[in-house]
Order: structure tokens, then sequence, then C-alpha cells
């Protein structure tokens, strides 16, 4: 086939760890048959192309744009604007992307507050001059540039446009495999559906038959205080599993690893905010009725807003940490 | 929004077993309770998904007060003990996240205590009034104001640069 | 993200910008590309068109030291995973560690060989991985060949569908041994303070035992293949041993009691540019053998020795930059625990220049394999 005549496919990376592009590598043998059905672009963590060859590309020349990662700088807003210009069709790959990810953890600090403690305060750095990285640095008549370090991490929706969602941290290769078979045979559907089943992970879940209908636990666990039973539903053992808030998908990964979910598909489409869910859940399935036994009940889920939004605090309802300094966000330059 | 003429906005989710028809027996006596609730009435406290109390917040809300039958009186039997676990759970994620924990409260109100209504309906706006408005759209939209600037800037590039063949 | 990444080789440079008829006195490569992480490089020529300066950037920060602030302890191996999820099995195991030092427990000796093993699979495809996908591509297809053909699919047309098929399927077995532990591969699951979370079944243990069979085999092929495709062709053995890409730093890796290189636990050794040793200590006094300095040009600290203090970027025997990962590993310790293969690989690496003293980082192949 004539390689200009291939739908032409692009991956990029924001705020990520490199996980969702090893998640496309390890579509293993499949990968030779993605290879041959379209042509790939831009993708910088296999092959050599840059922003210019992107930017020289007609608009909508590239028939779709996987992007994962959460949004940080003003250079991913960039990229991903640049990206969606290009593109028909624009894919948030990956938990980071659909709901901000780990590292929308973030979101429940102030932005001042992250860039002094990792330049400043952290016991492993040693900064007397108070230096801190700068949109602009001098070199001789020239300038070096970084973009802006926002206010807060956003998904993917949150700055631009998106077609489809497919979900997981990282998605699976059966996933990806199955979207990208869609997408080449014109078998997608409506626009904004995340590619995944809209069911619960428990109910793909092997230890679903131990679930009882109705839990009354004395109290939540933490992992490592407890020898788990590898047959059992989690949850029943009082280890605070987020399946019963979350999509499937994955085939209960961690659950075959013996660990709870974390959550890392996300909900379902019926549900608008994945925390307030899972707490819903779990507050239900304790049985103490009385403020101080229902305190003690819960002190096995110590931090909640990285239990419940583990991957999706940039998404929740929310958004981030309400905080003090939130009306000077958007000074460009960094501290001091 | 003027601090001036603001005023906090209470969004009151009440069992209509009790609490509601406290609120109604407090309207319908004239006892004068201040106008910032806006009730909306649930089958039981129980039925309170813990998503719209976020909701009700993202949405402007600068209160969230629950009203549920005392315990042992849910006519449902465990649907105020689910709430209650909820409203502890809900409490710590709000502090967790910036938000004060007296935002949200959560009261016992059988159908006939219409005074206790006007009680905490006034004292809740007092706390309110001290804590000073929560404006999360407002907050929404400060936070995407760096998004918006930068998007109007590219914006004015593309319409520059000519199109690439 | 490893910070000494090597300088690229300059006709990358010239090719990233039109150089038209005057020489740009600027030259950007933007995104840096076949690694991971994000990066950008600046370089600045002085008139003669010689490199004046260079900045290596990194644009963005994530902040993992304060978002795992007040979360609960069991949870970070999972979280520290996300700082990559190209090696997310290292960062797992060091949390891991960490957990079985902040709660004083042992894991028990099952435990201890299932974390290795999985560790020790998890070094062997991410080499794989480099060595065909990533870095690989710049010899195996060569250096001269088009950007649009310097990767896993040029080198697949270059080695031949079925040494593609044959590489692809050896990293997912070893793959799927991880998952078979850590519930998913990238981003595993299985490390608990003083342990691991699932146990291996007997009946499982024959799969992994021909799995070792045959990647041993695997790993003497891929030497085949490098040998053939790098060390065989005199250009490349001249460019990889050439002056301008050396770069002599410290060199810091794990090393057990002998000295010898271990993947999994041991002591950090340090040793200079001449292979004197710096420094040893465990884990747990990182900060009192490492520093970090930060510029204003990019978002990424710079770690260094902290005794020697930040002396800049500077090279040579007395320098506090030191590198870490392959090169500085074996560079760090004495030799291998195990016996060599045929053709082992530290006899590999000293070969192309027959010199005495260690490799140095600068040499592209040396610090990527
Ligand atoms: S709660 Fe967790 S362990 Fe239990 S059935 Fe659901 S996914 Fe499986
Ligand atoms: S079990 Fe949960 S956390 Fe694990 S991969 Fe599946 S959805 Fe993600
Ligand atoms: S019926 Fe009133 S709280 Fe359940």
């Amino acid at each position: 086939m004539n390689p200009t005549s291939k739908p032409k496919v692009a991956f990029y990376w924001c705020a990520s760890c490199g996980g969702c592009e090893e998640a496309v590598v390890d579509l293993a043998e499949d990968i030779l048959n993605v290879v041959e059905a379209v042509e790939i672009v831009f993708w910088p963590v296999a092959m050599d192309f840059k922003k210019q060859d992107l930017e020289a590309m007609p608009d909508r020349a590239i028939a779709a744009a996987l992007v994962n990662g959460a949004i940080r700088t003003s250079e991913q807003e960039e990229m991903v604007r640049l990206l969606r210009r290009k593109s028909q069709c624009l894919i948030s790959y990956g938990a980071c992307a659909q709901l901000g990810g780990i590292p929308a953890l973030a979101n429940q600090f102030e932005r001042e507050e992250i860039l002094r403690y990792v330049y400043q305060e952290a016991p492993s750095v040693i900064n007397n001059s108070g230096t801190y990285p700068q949109p602009a640095t001098p070199h001789n008549g020239d300038t070096v540039t970084l973009p802006a370090f926002r206010n807060s991490v956003r998904a993917l929706d949150q700055v631009v446009e998106v077609d489809y969602y497919i979900p997981g941290c990282p998605p699976t290769p059966a996933l990806t495999k199955a979207a990208l078979d869609a997408l080449l045979a014109g078998r997608l559907p409506p626009r904004g559906t995340v590619l995944a089943p809209d069911v619960a992970l428990c109910e793909q879940c092997p230890r679903l038959e131990s679930k009882p209908k109705d839990l009354s636990l004395d109290a939540f666990q933490r992992p490592h205080r407890t020898a788990l039973d590898p047959e059992k539903c989690l949850l029943a053992q009082g280890i605070p599993c987020m399946g019963p808030a979350t999509r499937s998908g994955c085939e209960a990964l961690c659950i075959k690893g013996n660990m709870a979910c974390t959550g890392c598909f996300g909900p379902t489409s019926r549900v608008l905010d994945h925390g307030a869910k899972i707490l819903s859940c779990f507050a239900s399935a304790l049985a103490p009725k009385e403020p101080q036994g229902i305190d003690q009940a819960l002190a096995g889920l110590p931090d909640p807003v990285g239990t419940f939004y583990r991957y999706s605090l940039a998404r929740s309802l929310l958004r981030r940490k309400r905080g003090p300094s939130q009306t000077q966000h958007f000074i460009r330059g960094n501290p001091p | 929004m003027r601090e001036g003429n603001w005023r906090p906005r209470i969004v009151a989710f009440f069992c209509n077993w009790c609490t509601y028809t406290a609120a109604d027996l407090a309207g319908v006596s004239r006892l004068k309770y201040a106008p910032n609730a806006r009730v909306i009435r649930l089958m039981c406290s129980g039925r309170l998904d813990p998503q719209l109390v976020l909701a009700a917040f993202a949405r402007g809300a600068d209160g969230v007060l629950i009203g549920g039958c005392h315990p042992g009186d849910c006519h449902y039997l465990e649907g105020n003990y689910k709430t209650l676990r909820r409203f502890r759970l809900l409490r710590r994620l709000l502090r967790d996240l910036g938000i004060e924990e007296e935002r949200l409260r959560l009261e016992w109100v059988s159908a006939a205590e219409g005074e206790k209504i006007r009680q905490v309906v006034t004292d809740m706006v007092e706390t309110l009034r001290a804590l000073g408005p929560l404006d999360l759209p407002g907050q929404f939209r400060q936070w995407d104001q760096e998004v918006e600037t930068l998007k109007a800037q590219v914006v004015e590039a593309e319409r520059l640069t000519p199109q690439p063949a | 993200m490893s910070v000494a990444t090597p300088i690229l080789p300059m006709r990358e440079a010239s090719g990233a910008s039109s150089a038209g008829l005057h020489r740009p006195r600027r030259v950007t490569i933007d995104p840096i590309t076949r690694l991971e992480g994000h990066g950008k490089i600046e370089i600045f020529l002085d008139e003669k068109g010689n490199v004046e300066r260079a900045f290596m950037q990194v644009p963005e920060l994530r902040g993992f030291e304060v978002f795992s602030r007040g979360r609960p302890a069991e949870d970070m191996p999972q979280i520290t995973s996300r700082i990559c999820g190209v090696c997310p099995t290292a960062h797992h195991l060091a949390s891991t560690k960490t957990l079985d030092d902040l709660y004083q427990v042992e894991p028990p000796p099952a435990a201890r060989k299932i974390r290795e093993l999985v560790y020790n699979t998890f070094m062997l495809e991410d080499h794989a991985l480099h060595f065909f996908v990533l870095g690989g591509p710049d010899f195996v297809v060569g250096p001269d060949a088009p950007p649009q053909q310097r990767n896993i699919v040029g080198l697949i047309q270059k080695v031949g569908l079925d040494a593609g098929r044959k590489v692809i399927g050896m990293r997912r077995r070893l793959r799927d041994l991880i998952a078979y532990f850590g519930g998913k591969v990238v981003h595993p699951v299985l490390g608990l303070p003083g342990g691991v979370s699932k146990a291996l079944s007997p009946q499982d243990l024959p799969g992994f035992q021909q799995l070792a069979q045959d990647s041993l085999e695997f790993a003497l092929w891929t030497l085949q293949v490098f040998k053939q495709a790098v060390l065989a062709n005199p250009e490349y053995v001249k460019l990889i041993t050439a002056e301008a890409y050396t770069h002599k730093t410290c060199y810091m890796g794990m090393v057990d009691e002998q000295d010898k290189v271990n993947f999994y636990d041991g002591k950090l050794r340090v040793v200079d540019a001449g292979g004197r040793e710096v420094c040893r200590f465990a884990a747990r006094q990182y900060l009192d053998h490492i520093a970090e300095h930060v510029e204003p040009w990019s978002y990424v600290k710079f770690p260094y020795l902290k005794d020697r203090g930040w002396k800049g970027f500077v090279e040579g025997v007395d320098t506090s930059i030191y590198s870490v990962a392959p090169l500085a590993r074996l560079n760090a310790a004495t030799g291998m625990a195990t016996p060599p293969g045929p053709g082992g690989l530290r006899g590999i690496l000293h070969d192309p220049g027959g010199e005495t003293g260690p490799p140095h980082t600068g040499q592209p192949l040396g610090a990527n394999y």
C-alpha cells in the first residue's frame, strides 16, 4: 500500500509516565498489524518526528491522535491545541488524560507550595541562591524558555474537545486494539464515549460470588495488616476496593494480583463523581451507627481524597483543593 | 458578586417523613426563618447520594443542610444511619479539599420540631455569613483564566498563520 | 529519566533546524525522542559553528515529592511507580523496600525470591525494549538512516520480520511473568511491607523455568545482533569510542558484598572516572551522599555527590556529577555475580577501544546497554 494513503495516526504524551506508550508497545504481535494499517506521523517515545513536522501538516490531516497524560503546563496546552487542530479525531488515552490521573493528586496542593518544596525545602535540595525554574533565562543575548507551570492539573477535555476516551492506568492492549480496530473500520460509537464496558468492575471480578449483597463491616483494614484470602471479595475482607464504583474493562488485573482495585478505569457513564460514588458505597458497607464507632471504623481510610480520587481528582466535581492564595495563581513567573 | 448584598445560599435535603414536614410546619405557622434555604424533598435522608452534595457546592451553594429522622425513627430502618456514616466521611473529604466542615451539616428533626428547623437554619446562615461566600463557580472561572488566556492567544496566532497545504 | 542524557549526535541537530545558507546560531531539538520523559535541547553555536553551550531542558514538573505527602505509606509503591511507566517495576520495588525499612520487617525468603524474580525479569525485558525500540535503532538501522526509519519499524525491516517477532514474543512472555505476580505489568501491585501480595503456585513453575532457559538464549542472540550490527562495523566502533562521545563522570551502581552487580539489593557504590571508589552507602543514607542542584532553565533538578559539592557541568575525575544505569552500574562493580555467558557483557564494553579503565557515559552505546 502506498504509505501516504494510509490513515495517519499520532501519539503524544503530556504529564504522564510513559506507561501508556508501553501499553501501545504491549500490543506485541498486533503492533505489526497496526504499523501495517496506519502511517504513524508523530510519536516522541518511539520515533524522531519533531513539533515542526506536525505544524507543517494541513489541518485535520491526521485521522486520529491518541493523547495521554494530564495537562499541567502551557506547553502541553499548546501541543494539544495543535494536535486538536491537525486531527479529525482526538482520543484521550489513559487515566491521566481522562481524569487527571496520579499527577492530579497535586491538586491537593498549592502551586507555590509545590515549587517551594521541590526547589527549596526538600531535604535533598541545596539551593542557597534561591533559584527557581524561570519562564525565560537569558543566555548571551538569547533566551532559553520554559513553559508556565499552571495552578492546577487538568484532564484533557478540560482544555480541548475530546472525541473518545480509552480508560486505564494504563489501558490494556486488548482495549487499545479494539479501539484501533473500530477506528480503522469506521465503527465508532457516539462521540464522547468511553471505549470500555459500561458496567462496574465487580461484574468482571473473579471474586464476585463471595461478595455479599449487604455488607456490614466493623472497620476498614489496611492491606498490609491483614492476611488476605486470595479467593474472597476484598471488600468483604474490609479492604477498600474501588471495584463497585469503577468501570470494568481491565479484566480485574489488580484483583488477580491479590490487591484491591484503586480505580484507574474511572467511573461508569452514570456517575457524576467517582470519589463521592465510592464514598457512598464504603459508608454503606459499615455496621457502626453512632459517631464514635463510625469514626473508628473509618480510621482504616486515612486519606479519603487520595483513596477515592486516586486517579480522578482533576475531573471531580470540586476539581482541586481550595486554598488561601488562589487569587494570585496566574502569575507566570515562579517564586520568590 | 458584591460582598455587600451577598446572602448565603443553602441547599437543604430534607426527609419527607420528618424534617420536610417540620419545615412545612415552620412555614405554615409563619415562624420566621431565614429564606436562604432551597429545600429538596427526599423520601428518606438515606436516599441522598453524596454526589449531589458535591454537585450543590460545585453549582454555587455556600452550605448544604441534611435533615433526617432521629436515630431509630427512620421509616426504612437504616437510612439515617447510612446518612450519618456518609456525612462523617464527606466532612473529612471536604476538609481535605479546603472546604470548611461547617458548610455541611446534618440534623435530626422530627415532624413536630418546626422550631428546631427555624433555629438550625438561622444558625447555619450565621455560620456561613462568618465563613463568607464559597462561590465555587466563580472559583472555577478564576482557575481557568490561565487556560482561556492562552487559548485566545493560540486562536489569534492561528488566524494570522497561513494554513499549510 | 536519566539526567546525564548523552548529547545527541550532531547530524540530529543539523536535521532539526533549517540550515539554509547561513549557519544558524541556535539549534532547537523539540521534543527529544525515543526515550522516556519530556525534553528539549537548545544548542547555541559560535561563529565557527561549534557548540558554545547546550541546554538539555525538561519542560515539566509533576511534583511527586509534594503530592505523596499525607498518603498512607502502603500506597507509595503504587503511587511512585507512576514516576515512570517504562520502569515502573524499579520505582515500585524501591518503594516497597523502603516500606520494609520503615516497618523494620524482613520479607520471608520466598517473598524475597519472588521480588528478585520479578525485578530481574523486568531488567531483561526493559533492556530489550531499549535495545530494540528506543536507543538501538540508531545503530541497527544506522545513524545515517532518515529519521522516519530510525525506529522499531525500520529496525524490523533491517533485522527481518522473524527476528522482530522473536523480540516481541520474548518481551511478551517476560512481561506476562511480571503480570503473573504483579497483576499489571505497567504499574504492578505486588509490593507490601515485608512481602508480596501473591504466591507462586507449583503448577506454574515449569513454564517459568522454560522461560528462563529461553531468555538466556534470547540474551545471547541479542548479543550476537549487537556484535554484528555494531561491533562488526568499524565506522560505528570509531564513532562510539571517539573523544566527542566520551563523557567522564562518576558512576553509581548497586553492588553486593563482593562488589559484584546486584539489581535488587546491596550497597550503592560510586567510583570516579578513573575507577577509584568515591563512596559506598546504604540506600537509607542517600541524604548524606546525594544532593540536588537547581537551574533556572529546567524543571528537573540535578543530583550530584554531596561531599564533593556542586561544581557545575564539568567532567573528569573530580566532577561531582555521576551517572547511573547500565554502563555506570558495570563501572561501579568489579563484575557480574554470575559467571559470564560466552562473550560476556563486560568484555564487550571494554573491547571496542581496548583501553583500560571504565568506559564513559558519553559513549552512547555504553551508556545505554
Ligand atoms: S469489591 Fe473488589 S474484590 Fe469485591 S467483587 Fe468488587 S472488584 Fe471484586
Ligand atoms: S483493578 Fe482497578 S486499578 Fe487495577 S487495573 Fe483494573 S480498574 Fe485499574
Ligand atoms: S425516613 Fe427519614 S431518614 Fe429515613
